[in-house]
């Protein structure tokens, strides 16, 4: 198996590794797919889990300026997020499994979950992903 | 009256050797086992079974399945009835009592009918040009009864639901041919499959309609192919089910219907209890990483002048009617259609016996086979003809057949016929709902009159008539006549009869829509067809448009002189039949819904007449009344027990949350507005906790148990969110900081003795702890042992008097309790509830947040801004403290207010200063009456209040005006005396 770049994961792969849900074909014809992650959840620390699992936290990647920066850049922290339509960067807690929060790239339109990172880890370059404001 | 029975024929599908009683509207009746509800009724002649919902005008059987517009009917009473059951669907059972929901003072003589009369009246958007004086809740009751909604049970639903997850690798949704074809392969394949058909029996239309499939009669290719799929080892069959909902990543809902099995006597779900085990519905969450729609077509109507009445039925439901269940809808019947599908029924109808007067054909060709074949049968056949009129009062009695022009735009003749019922077929639409719903685009296609799908879908594959195919594979066997087919080659004919008035041409029947209505949103400006739907109503009701969408697009591009594939289509959403509410909710109710938290002490409370409420999520006692004691006298004894000798208060739901860590006290640092940096071990300190925005969150004390280890306490209600905003800021911002964060707010029961005797009482007790005040002053914490249990004693005060607040093990916290009572009860100490705490931190003015706080309070507005800005070191929250908006001098400040004149003031009550010209200056966060004097005290936010002292205030509560004396808090022992001793 492919293993994933070292600084995120790969949904799908880290899905089959952690937990034996991904069904494939018996068969040589291909009929059957890995089981897409339909409103599921890949935790870095457990898996594939159901959404209801989890709490979202908004917007990742935001940095938390200084005390002496100027009113409008704190209340730009405070008050201004990125609403994409396409790949948005947030984080998710696993608040009824392990509580740990980690990062995850969301398609704001088809709900698909790109990617899923640890906390403190750089945004993953995806493809078509418009380029969002320098964290 | 018809006789009992009058319609039934020859034929399969029902057991006639298994009579079921049932009544209409109290009207006894018989049928059989196999009948539906609505079959059992058109065999008893009963032709109008509801009133139509705006002109009560008289309504009958329609349809055959899911998409039946007219027979909504109540079924059952009491905490049972379920209303707006759609009658085709529902399987009849011995017993069963089902009611029109639509007809006052009954269907038959129904007073609303001389509505009909005032039709010009009723047109779109007459509810909102009409009922606006003063407002539609005035007529709301009135337009309900009359619209015939159904009612709902207003007892406690009785029966269990659940809710159950599926994971499979196919899920083939619809049991007929084509579904069946595809179970059988996926299943073949190896794939775990999941098949579901909304019918009892699997097979579709396959296994009634005559035709063959590969060579073997459909019947019995269906019944094999379910044969098989049953001994396979991964497929589940879900009968009687219905995919109702396509959601977000190929989620899909399906609802199941559990059959009731009748008992031995035969008695119907009525009557019998339903095992508790044994849910009334499922609801069922899949997952596949394919889904196979093949959920057929449905039949659409013609549209002429007063085609709802009883007896005009969908010409595929009345073949239907007549192969699953032996009822001829009439004795002498019309064929209408556009398309070839309807020479079955009328093939079929002849067989049987019934007199069918004649097929016609808005097709101004007809094709030789169906004409060949209609000629064997001796029915005639009228080419570009098409319905214009049709004649009766309760029910149809004639039909007036229009002869079309060559360009079908006129009619150049019209010929009447006496019937009692006319079947029509208008050519079938894919049931395309759940493909929209996963965001599959739909076109109107002229060559078949209908939506068809524009793309492909990653997930979906469509199968069998939704995807228009015609499948060859399938011959005409018992019949001559070919099989209906949803689509075919041949082009449709007309739909809509070109000539009458259009105040009678009904689009929608459910919601009592014309042609004339779609007129008028035309001629009102109406352009896009989501924006005609809502002015109109078309398409709106349960139905949800099913046989009315596809109509009603033509229509309003026929208006609009565009094409209709121009026009696009309304939006198909979820559910695609109506749900249950019991199905969603599943066994979530109740306790289930919102579990309470017991206090350790629970049962003693219970045992000595506490008045329970609930906190948050906690049961607490209020008070524990004696006698007949009130609420508010309970609640003043007790305060008057704690401020003249003892009170024990259950205060175990108070957060307690341990941070441990070589770096807990930084990380500590970053939450309070206080300076922690000078905690020494043994002392609490009181400090407040901010969101970012400065907007204070929480407020507790934080004691240091050693230098690494550290304890707070947080409000009872915040205790879980504390905990989970320290984690979110540990793991994302600060996940440096090495500490581990553990709630431990159950782990202990919390125990406090308030009141001047507190230190006599607790003395009594075996500690190694010095009580003594000058050991264990005000704002010590102490560990040690208590009765030979761990205990740790704070000396923190929310009443105002000496108060011990005493933690031990959860499991020791009863025989604490007693102990304590047993000290203390011969020196006047009571238990005291949660509103006499309360009230005594009223007199004392200490702040209750959530109470006398909201999202706008930063520390400054309640008096804690120097200790904010003493603090040199950042936290959470400290830069909003010094944006302009936090800094004015005008923001809203905690107060006290003295009530003059005696009477109460009330908790929301708006302030206003002499000559204010604003529309308030404050309110009151809250109240009550001093323990002691009675007089009447408040907390209250005023503008600039701090600079208000001694003012007089007007308090305002729904239109009685008080005053009020604007003071300083605390309102009992100034000088902290009682707490300090
Ligand atoms: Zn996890």
């Amino acid at each position: 198996m492919r293993e994933p770049p070292r600084e995120w994961h790969i949904d799908e792969p880290q899905a089959r590794r952690t937990q034996p849900i991904a069904v494939l074909a018996a068969s040589a014809a291909g009929v059957f797919q890995p089981i897409k992650n339909m409103l599921r959840i890949s935790c870095p620390h457990c898996g594939i889990r159901d959404e209801v699992e989890f709490a979202f936290g908004g917007p990742s990647h935001v940095t938390r300026p200084a005390f002496e920066v100027s009113d409008a850049e704190w209340a730009d922290y405070l008050f201004n997020r990125e609403n994409p339509k396409g790949i948005h960067y947030e984080r998710w807690q696993h608040a009824y499994g392990c509580g740990r929060w980690f990062n995850a790239a969301r398609d704001t339109v088809t709900h698909e979950i790109l990617a899923v990172y640890r906390m403190g880890d750089p945004k993953p370059v995806l493809p078509g992903a418009p380029r969002g404001r320098a964290p | 009256m018809t006789k009992p029975g009058a319609f039934r024929v020859d034929g399969a599908g029902v057991n006639r050797n298994r009579p079921l009683r049932f009544r209409f509207d109290g009207r006894p009746l018989t049928g059989y086992a196999g009948d539906s509800l609505a079959s059992a009724l058109l065999a008893n002649g009963v032709r109008t079974v509801g009133r139509s919902f705006k002109f009560h005008r008289p309504r009958g059987v329609y349809a055959c399945g899911i998409e039946e517009p007219n027979a909504l009917l109540q079924l059952g009473t009491g905490a049972r009835a379920i209303p707006s059951a759609r009658a085709t669907v529902v399987e009849l059972t011995e017993g069963l009592e089902a009611f029109s929901q639509s007809g006052w003072p009954s269907v038959q003589t129904d007073a609303g009918r001389m509505l009909d009369f005032t039709a010009p009246l009723w047109a779109a958007g007459f509810y909102n040009k009409t009922f606006i004086w003063p407002n539609w809740h005035t007529y709301e009751g009135l337009v309900r009864r009359m619209a015939g909604l159904g009612r709902a049970p207003v007892e406690p639903d009785p029966d269990r639901y659940e809710i159950r997850n599926l994971h499979c690798d196919v899920l083939v949704i619809g049991g007929g041919a084509a579904g069946l074809r595809e179970a059988s392969a996926a299943s073949e394949a190896g794939g775990r499959v999941v098949l579901v058909e909304q019918a009892s029996e699997l097979g579709g239309r396959s296994a009634w309609d005559g035709s063959a499939i590969e060579g073997t009669p459909g019947s019995k290719w269906a019944k094999l192919l379910t044969e098989r799929l049953e001994r396979a080892p991964d497929v589940r069959i879900l009968r009687r089910t219905t995919a109702v909902g396509y959601y977000d990543r190929d989620v899909v809902a399906l609802l199941e219907s559990v059959p009731v099995h009748e008992g031995p006597d035969g008695s119907g779900p009525m009557q019998r209890k339903r095992h508790l085990s044994t849910p009334r519905e499922r609801y069922w969450i899949v997952r596949a990483n394919r889904v196979v729609l093949a959920t057929g077509a449905i039949e659409q109507p013609l549209i002429f002048c007063n085609n709802d009445r009883p007896g005009i039925v969908l010409a595929g439901a009345a073949h239907q009617y007549l192969r699953c269940y032996a009822v001829a809808v009439g004795r002498r019947v019309l064929v209408a259609t556009n398309n070839d599908s309807a020479y079955a029924t009328a093939c079929g109808l002849k067989e049987a016996g019934v007199d069918v007067l004649a097929i016609a054909d808005s097709r101004h060709e007809v094709p030789r086979e169906q004409a060949d074949e209609m000629r064997r049968q001796s029915i005639p056949v009228l080419p570009g003809s098409i319905p214009v009129d049709t004649s009766g009062f309760s029910a149809l009695s004639g039909v007036s057949v229009g002869r079309l022009s060559r360009d079908s735009t006129s009619v150049d003749s019209v010929q009447h016929f006496r019937c009692d019922a006319l079947a029509i077929s208008g050519g079938w639409c894919p049931a395309l709902h759940l493909y929209s719903q996963a965001g599959g685009k739909l076109v109107y296609r002229e060559q078949s009159r209908a939506l068809e799908p524009v793309a492909t879908h990653p997930i979906i594959t469509l199968a069998g008539s939704v995807a228009g195919e015609r499948d060859d594979a399938r011959t005409s066997a018992q019949s001559k006549a070919p099989a209906q087919h949803p689509s075919s080659a041949q082009p449709m004919g007309i739909r809509i009869s070109p000539v009458g008035s259009t105040l009678r041409q009904w689009v929608d029947l459910r919601h009592d829509v014309t042609v004339s209505d779609l007129e008028l949103a035309i001629r009102e400006n109406y352009a896009s067809v989501e924006h005609v739907k809502r002015y109109t109503t078309v398409g709106m009701s349960v139905d949800q448009g099913k046989t009315s969408n596809v109509a009603a697009i033509e229509i309003i591009a026929r208006l609009r002189r565009m094409k209709p594939s121009d026009l696009g289509h309304t939006t198909l959403r979820p559910p695609y039949t109506p749900v249950t509410l019991g199905a969603i909710v599943g066994r979530g109710t109740g306790e289930r819904f919102s579990p309470s938290r017991l206090l350790p002490m629970h049962s003693w409370h219970v045992a000595h007449g506490a008045l329970f409420e609930d906190y948050g999520e906690w049961r607490r006692p209020v008070a524990y009344l004696r006698g007949s004691e009130s609420r508010h006298a309970g609640i003043v004894r007790e305060a008057r027990a704690v401020r003249g000798a003892a009170g024990l208060f259950d205060g175990s739901p108070l957060g307690k949350i341990e941070v441990h860590g070589p770096d807990a006290l930084e990380f500590l640092d970053h939450f309070y507005i206080n300076n922690l940096a000078t905690l020494k071990p043994g002392r609490a300190r009181y400090g407040l906790m901010l969101r970012e925005s400065g907007v204070i969150f929480d407020d507790g004390t934080i004691v240091m148990l050693a230098p690494d280890r550290y304890l707070i306490t947080t409000t009872s209600g915040n205790a879980g969110r504390v905990a989970a905003w320290l984690e979110e800021w540990h793991q994302c911002e600060w996940p440096q900081l090495r500490v581990a964060i553990m709630p431990v707010t159950d782990q202990w029961a919390t125990v406090s003795l308030a009141g001047p005797r507190a230190r006599e009482i607790l003395s009594k007790l075996a500690t190694d702890i010095d009580l003594s005040g000058a050991a264990f002053p005000h704002l010590g914490m102490r560990e040690g042992r208590l009765l030979g249990e761990p205990a740790r004693i704070y000396r923190v005060s929310f009443t105002g008097e000496l108060t011990y607040e005493i933690n031990v093990p959860a499991g020791c916290g009863q025989s604490l309790w007693d102990a304590i009572l047993d000290a203390g009860t011969p020196v006047g100490l009571q238990p005291l509830g949660i509103e006499a705490l309360l009230l005594m931190r009223l007199e004392k003015g200490f702040l209750h947040v959530g109470s006398d706080t909201d999202g706008t309070t930063v520390p400054d507005d309640v008096g804690w801004g120097k200790v904010a800005s003493a603090k040199s070191a950042d936290f959470i929250g400290k830069r909003s403290l010094y944006l302009p908006e936090n800094a004015r001098s005008d923001r809203l400040q905690l107060v006290g207010l003295a009530g003059e004149g005696g009477a109460d003031i009330v908790v929301g009550s708006h302030l206003r200063l002499a000559g204010s010209n604003e529309v308030t200056d404050g309110w009151v966060t809250s109240a009550g009456r001093a323990v002691l004097s009675a007089e009447p005290i408040a907390l209250a936010v005023l503008r600039a209040g701090r600079r208000q002292i001694g003012a007089q205030v007007s308090v305002h509560d729904a239109g009685k005006v008080t005053r009020a004396r604007v003071v300083n808090p605390p309102f009992f022992d100034p000088s902290g005396d009682r707490m300090n001793a």
